[in-house]
């Protein structure tokens, strides 16, 4: 009997240790669940499009185009839709998935809309539009991290693929009543460092900022009383009319209904989601905003001065500077040696800079590598962030750093980073050990390539250090054409690791 | 009764066979330097498996008629590397701590740090990446493989700002039979405060004038 139990306790013990060995990595939560029960994560669209039935029904509803030059913008011909498919909030509780993705905002677009794929598991996936009339000062509150509330001002609708009418979709909730409404408040997650509490700021070094709060919303939609399918939002029903422009008014009006409307024939159909702002502006992008950039005159002429001293051995430098007032380029102004080290520029930030045009020194005499380092990276960030806008919304697209170098044989490149999601930059950033641990993979890498290696490979270097930081599609790298009249976007090629596509930027 | 214990015996083996080997396929170790994957795995032990950090441990002093320097440094085995972007890994640190000494008046004192326990990144001095002759900033006296090891470095009063970096790197050399440490420190970004966004602070610098030091080493 002693011996049965000795044999027990034992294995009892090694299966403990058994299976806490086996474990491998903690979950990254990005929500808090305690008291919730919602588990709130922003995925990328590598992730949904690892969910099989998810995506089929994502392509369904969007009809997917691949743009050529912006893969991560997901363009719809027939409802001449952008989606910021890097933009996509995970949902689950108990059971249920959604995956809410925004739609870039035309700037005469009155609602914010989000498409919505939702389902039970083991249940067929289902998408919902949902729409929300949304200020540009509610924009900004909720792309801060503020709760905002969206009563009487939600608008939705179905989408089915199997159904469309004369090619358009019908914007009158046909999903059925809308039965209730309610709102649970998701506290955003606290500081990775320990003992922070929720809403401070992180005391430890790294000054992570949480990630915002959210007030997730599960619409319940039944029948009407009356067998009816109207209703859809919260409060008095009205409906937007023409999916491009204008505001809420009559539904019908210009629109063709959907004939033999689905019926809802669930006794409650769920929607569980949440605002979710897109971060580009549909009608500016990175690609545009640097032709701009280097279209202007005395843009130009500084790029072309600063080709001529990639083989000294000092950094040399212009602010890129812009009128607040009417948003003009104005003549840059050129960045002081530090004199604690002449070799090196002092940093500017703040006021009217937009960005900043840099050397590297010569690579063969310094031992310089001729491409951005994470500082470089680092540099633009805070250019955006302490830009003085006068209280405006931020493009973010217009902030730029370049980079002139030489390569061993001499021969002269110019490079520039963009931003394309500031707030995944910053959710790095803000972050001291993300930082280093970034600059340590970086510098690794170039080690290995070394400052005499081929430009492409010292490229392919960044980005491969971005991508495994999830900052691939929150930066682009470009290279300019010799005389600066166009730039071309350098990405990892997809379909090859070791590669790289350059497409011009048009 | 003695075929019972020798069956628990043999039960007890070839559980704990198992575990091993499931412990060991769980967290491959792999090298820390001339590794181009380095940071690529998940869960994985990046260990320096040909000692290069060792040669640097122990206490190190330069001095002269008015400064006193002193570096101490620490091997720490499997260090969790762990951020809330990309992979988390175990991985060899040589982390230190220094004291600047001026005319008497200390000007900075963080040996007490190398006494801790934190992730790596906390520490004022910790190792960065093993480098080569030829890489910033360049050593012209170094042997053609001789290889140097780039350190982050931080004082007291610099550590909580955002934007001030230097190039501190150092290699051991045997001069005369004494054993010394060289050091290149070098600034390479400017202050900006504590904050990315908060007041801009573009004046702050290290007490320690940027430049080449020899140490000696003590112990």
């Amino acid at each position: 009997m002693k011996g049965k139990l000795r044999l027990l306790i034992g294995l009892s013990i090694l299966a403990c240790i058994f299976k806490t060995s086996i474990s491998c990595e903690a979950e990254k939560e990005y929500s808090n669940t305690v008291n919730t029960g919602y588990r709130l994560r922003k995925i990328n669209f590598d992730q949904l499009k690892s969910r099989k039935e998810v995506f089929s029904m994502f392509e369904k509803a969007s009809r997917v185009r691949q743009n050529s030059q912006m893969e991560r913008i997901v363009y719809n011909e027939e409802y001449d839709l952008y989606f910021d498919v890097d933009n996509i909030l995970f949902i689950e509780k108990e059971g249920y998935e959604s995956y809410t993705i925004p739609l870039l905002k035309e700037p005469n677009d009155s609602l914010v809309k989000n498409l919505v794929l939702y389902h039970k598991l083991n249940e067929p996936i289902k998408a919902k539009l949902m729409g929300y009339k949304l200020t540009d000062e509610d924009i900004e509150r909720i792309r801060s991290g503020e709760v905002i509330d969206v009563s009487n001002r939600t608008y939705s609708s179905v989408i089915d693929p199997s159904y469309t009418v004369n090619g358009s979709v019908s914007w009158y909730d046909d999903s059925g009543c809308l039965v209730t409404a309610t709102t649970t408040f998701v506290p955003g997650t606290p500081c990775i460092e320990d003992g922070h509490t929720f809403g401070e700021p992180c005391s430890v070094t790294g000054s992570g900022r949480a990630t915002p709060d959210r007030l997730v919303i599960q619409y319940t939609y039944g029948f009407c009383l009356d067998g009816s399918v109207n209703g859809g939002t919260i409060g008095n029903p009205t409906y937007p009319t023409d999916p491009g422009g204008g505001g809420p008014g009559d539904g019908t009006s210009g629109q063709t209904p959907i004939e033999n409307p689905p019926l809802n024939d669930e006794e409650e159909d769920e929607v569980v989601t949440t605002p979710v702002i897109p971060e580009l502006d549909a009608q500016t992008t990175p690609c545009v905003e640097l032709n701009k950039f280097s279209s202007n005159s005395g843009n130009k002429n500084k790029l072309n001065v600063l080709k001529t001293k990639t083989n000294l051995t000092k950094e040399y430098g212009y602010t890129i500077l812009k009128n607040n007032e009417n948003n003009s380029y104005q003549t840059p102004e050129e960045i002081q040696q530090d004199p604690t080290n002449p070799n090196h520029l002092v940093q500017i930030y703040g006021d009217n800079i937009v960005g900043l045009m840099h050397t590297h020194p010569d690579p063969v005499e310094t031992g310089v590598v001729p491409m951005f380092s994470i500082a470089d990276l680092r540099a633009l960030v805070i250019i955006a962030l302490r830009h003085n806008n006068n209280g405006q919304p931020k493009n973010f697209s217009e902030y730029t750093v370049t980079m002139t170098a030489q390569n061993s044989n001499g021969d002269k490149y110019t490079y520039a980073l963009k931003i394309k999601n500031f707030l995944a930059l910053m959710q790095v950033f803000s972050s001291e050990s993300n930082y280093k641990k970034m600059k340590k993979s970086l510098e690794n890498k170039y080690n290995e390539t070394t400052a005499l290696g081929a430009m492409d490979d010292l490229s392919l270097d960044f980005l491969n250090v971005l991508k495994k930081n999830n900052l691939q599609n929150a930066v682009s790298l470009y290279q300019a054409e010799q005389d600066f009249s166009s730039w071309k976007e350098i990405k990892i090629n997809p379909e090859n690791e070791f590669n790289l596509i350059k497409t011009p930027c048009n | 009764m003695q075929l019972k214990l020798n069956n628990m015996k043999y039960i007890y083996s070839i559980v704990s066979l198992l575990l091993f080997l499931s412990c060991k396929s769980q967290t491959p170790t792999l090298p820390l330097y001339e590794n181009s994957n380095y940071g690529s795995v998940e869960g994985a032990y990046y260990k320096d498996v040909d000692d290069f950090l060792n040669q640097f441990e122990g206490t190190w002093v330069y001095t002269d008629s008015s400064t006193y320097l002193k570096l101490v440094f620490v091997k720490k085995p499997m260090l969790y590397n762990n951020t809330s972007v990309g992979f988390n890994y175990y991985e060899d640190f040589l982390i230190g701590g220094s004291q600047y000494i001026v005319n008497g008046v200390e000007l900075n004192n963080t040996l007490s740090s190398v006494l801790t326990n934190n992730n790596p990144y906390d520490y004022y001095i910790f190792s960065m990446n093993r480098i080569s002759k030829n890489t910033f900033p360049k050593c012209v006296e170094c042997t053609e493989n001789e290889k140097r090891l780039s350190m982050s470095f931080d004082e007291i009063n610099t550590k909580a700002d955002k934007c001030l970096e230097a190039e501190f790197v150092i290699r051991r050399i045997f001069e005369n039979g004494v054993e010394k440490l060289k050091i290149q420190f070098i600034k390479t970004s400017s202050s900006c405060g504590d904050t990315l966004d908060g007041p801009l602070v573009t004046d702050l610098n290290y007490s320690l004038p940027y430049g080449e030091y020899t140490l000696v080493k003590l112990d």
